[in-house]
């Protein structure tokens, strides 16, 4: 079945290191709140900050990797017999970034989080697509945090260790404009490619409209 | 949109109740639980634990419980399946025991390390026309079956493979002792005793399939939600419970007094059954019974909504009422609990899964239309 998407507004963020957030302070005001969030969630908080055309409903979200950084803290915590942060482990799962975004915006809509490895932003388009044929319009997400101490180790080929991409989406019966492939940005995730390559031109484009094989 | 029917064909299970979903049932029914004590994996500090007992290797056990559900259908191979994986953790447990035993993350493999880390075993074993993973913490496989759910419910697929697993880590262990909820001894959800949850491992896997069998069980309805209240606690009133089984019965076309078992995700924690037990009350007030089946498997986790997703089709299929074990004095008095198996002729049974960040689903499950 093919499904095509209309891309209603998109934003992306890339950093070799570590993403600078200049307006966190102001989208998450409150001090322990924004205390407790993860870097993917700060970076979801920004992204959705940026789309336009969402007020709320589904959210479809993907990482290859999760939550590196509470991982790699509650594994070197064992490591080293010391004791675990409860807050590293409820936010050292899958879903966390995305579950802040439901809090902060009292967003009590049906949220779900990929990961598929490789292929995570092209299964997020899929399911995407999948869940659109209902009408409505969805946020899709997806993002890569590696910039932990010692990623070196496991990381031969990504440049870019924090990313992340926002897409606004419904369903359409129109024609597709852009072609669905991997961004031609050397160093970004391939969990991620896909979708940044729609962000990455779907701004220059009328109408943003891609087909979606599932 | 055409909507297609969603039969639940064939299915297995392994936990540390059972090696099969038959033993499983029945240890179920007798109240034989696969809980027992452990010291080794916090140090200084007993806990309970659902461990599958014979020693595995992950990729062996799961290809062979896949190998079991293909040998059960009428399929000659996965070639054309879809196959929907739902885990909490993936690869973690490998990923552990190398970065223990080394100290740095060298010899980690990524493909290996994270969620999807499941379908690319299975890869080496079946050939799926295609995979998608999904990991929402403890609603992972009930995500996972919701999806393959829409995915032929929407003409797209022909067959589902949903596969749930989780295995015991270090990292879930003890993260939940760092939260404080786990119980020393065998859990008593919805008791008022309960002290806190057994974390278990598991695999269960289920076919789904747009044409009945003679035994099939209809998948009717998926209900999603999320609570916006706090990443690690319910809301104490269950409204996010409460709206994804709402949307279940919605789905599927069912009012709450036709609904006649509900699976309640009842973990024994203090928030979890306090929480949903106010949600089971304000839809279903006393009629309709219920048990948590946690006490005999344990919380296995991201695999729970896919194994007791089996418990429901077993339960319809033999209609009979699952027992909640270990309930001696409920904390909600007014809910219909199910204290011994039961026969009782029902047609409806509905699937509750709870996770971590106020994520909900429910599934409602019947007989053939």
């Amino acid at each position: 079945m093919r499904v095509n998407l209309e891309i209603l507004s998109s934003a992306y963020l890339l950093g070799v290191k570590s993403i600078e957030l200049p307006h966190i302070k102001e989208l998450v005001p409150h001090m322990m709140t924004r205390r407790r969030l993860t870097k993917a969630a700060k970076i979801c908080v920004e992204l959705l900050n940026r789309v336009e055309h969402f007020e709320g409903g589904r959210i479809l979200c993907g990482s290859a990797f999760g939550e590196l950084e509470t991982t790699a803290n509650i594994l070197n915590a064992i490591d080293k017999e010391e004791p675990l942060s409860p807050t590293d482990f409820q936010n050292s799962v899958y879903n966390t970034a995305v579950s802040y975004l439901s809090i902060l915006y009292h967003n009590q809509n049906e949220i779900l989080t990929l990961s598929c490895g490789d292929k995570t932003a092209l299964n997020v388009l899929k399911a995407g697509a999948l869940k659109a044929l209902d009408g409505d319009t969805l946020l899709l997400l997806c993002f890569e945090t590696l910039d932990i101490a010692g990623i070196e180790q496991v990381n031969h080929c990504i440049d870019y260790l924090e990313s992340g991409v926002a897409l606004v989406v419904r369903v359409t019966e129109r024609e597709a404009t852009l072609k669905l492939q991997k961004s031609e940005l050397k160093g970004v995730p391939n969990s991620i490619s896909e979708m940044l390559h729609v962000a990455q031109n779907a701004p220059q484009l009328e109408s943003s409209i891609i087909e979606v094989n599932l | 949109m055409p909507t297609n029917s969603v039969y639940v064909n064939c299915f297995e299970s392994v936990c540390c109740a059972g090696e099969s979903s038959e033993a499983l049932f029945e240890a179920i029914c007798t109240h034989q639980s696969g809980i027992k004590s452990f010291s080794e994996f916090i140090p200084n500090k007993s806990i309970a634990l659902g461990k599958i007992e014979k020693s595995f290797s992950i990729e062996s056990l799961l290809a062979f419980t896949c190998k079991k559900v293909l040998a059960q259908s009428s399929l000659e191979n996965f070639e054309n399946t879809l196959l929907v994986v739902g885990s909490s953790v993936g690869g973690m447990q490998m990923s552990e025991n190398i970065f223990l035993r080394d100290h740095h993350y060298q010899n980690i493999d990524p493909k290996l390390h994270a969620i999807d880390a499941i379908a690319h075993m299975l890869s080496k074993h079946f050939t799926f026309r295609d995979d998608i993973s999904f990991s929402t913490a403890c609603t992972s496989s009930a995500n996972a079956l919701g999806y393959g759910y829409e995915m032929i419910a929407k003409g797209v697929y022909e067959s589902v493979l949903v596969v749930g697993i989780d295995t015991l880590s270090l990292t879930t262990i003890r993260g939940f002792d760092a939260l404080g909820v786990l119980s020393s001894h065998t859990c008593q959800p919805f008791d008022v005793k309960r002290d806190g949850m057994n974390v278990a491992e598991g695999i269960a896997v289920l076919l789904l399939e747009n044409k009945p069998q003679p035994t099939s069980i209809e998948l009717l309805g998926v209900g999603n939600s999320s609570d916006a209240h706090h990443m690690a606690h319910p809301s104490p009133d269950g409204a996010g419970a409460l709206s994804a089984m709402q949307k279940a019965l919605h789905c599927a076309h069912i009012a709450p007094s036709e609904v006649g078992y509900i699976n309640a995700h009842g973990t024994g924690t203090q928030a979890n059954d306090t929480s949903e037990a106010c949600a089971i009350e304000s839809l279903f007030g006393a009629h309709v019974p219920v048990s948590s089946t946690k006490s005999i498997t344990g919380h296995t986790l991201g695999a729970a909504g896919a194994l007791e997703a089996i418990i429901c089709v077993m339960a319809l299929q033999k209609q009979i009422l699952p027992p909640n074990t270990h309930l001696v004095e409920p904390e909600n008095k007014t809910l219909h609990f199910v204290h011994e198996a039961k026969a009782h002729s029902f047609r409806y049974a509905l699937s509750n899964s709870l996770a971590f960040g106020g994520n909900n689903t429910a599934l409602l499950f019947g007989l053939p239309q």
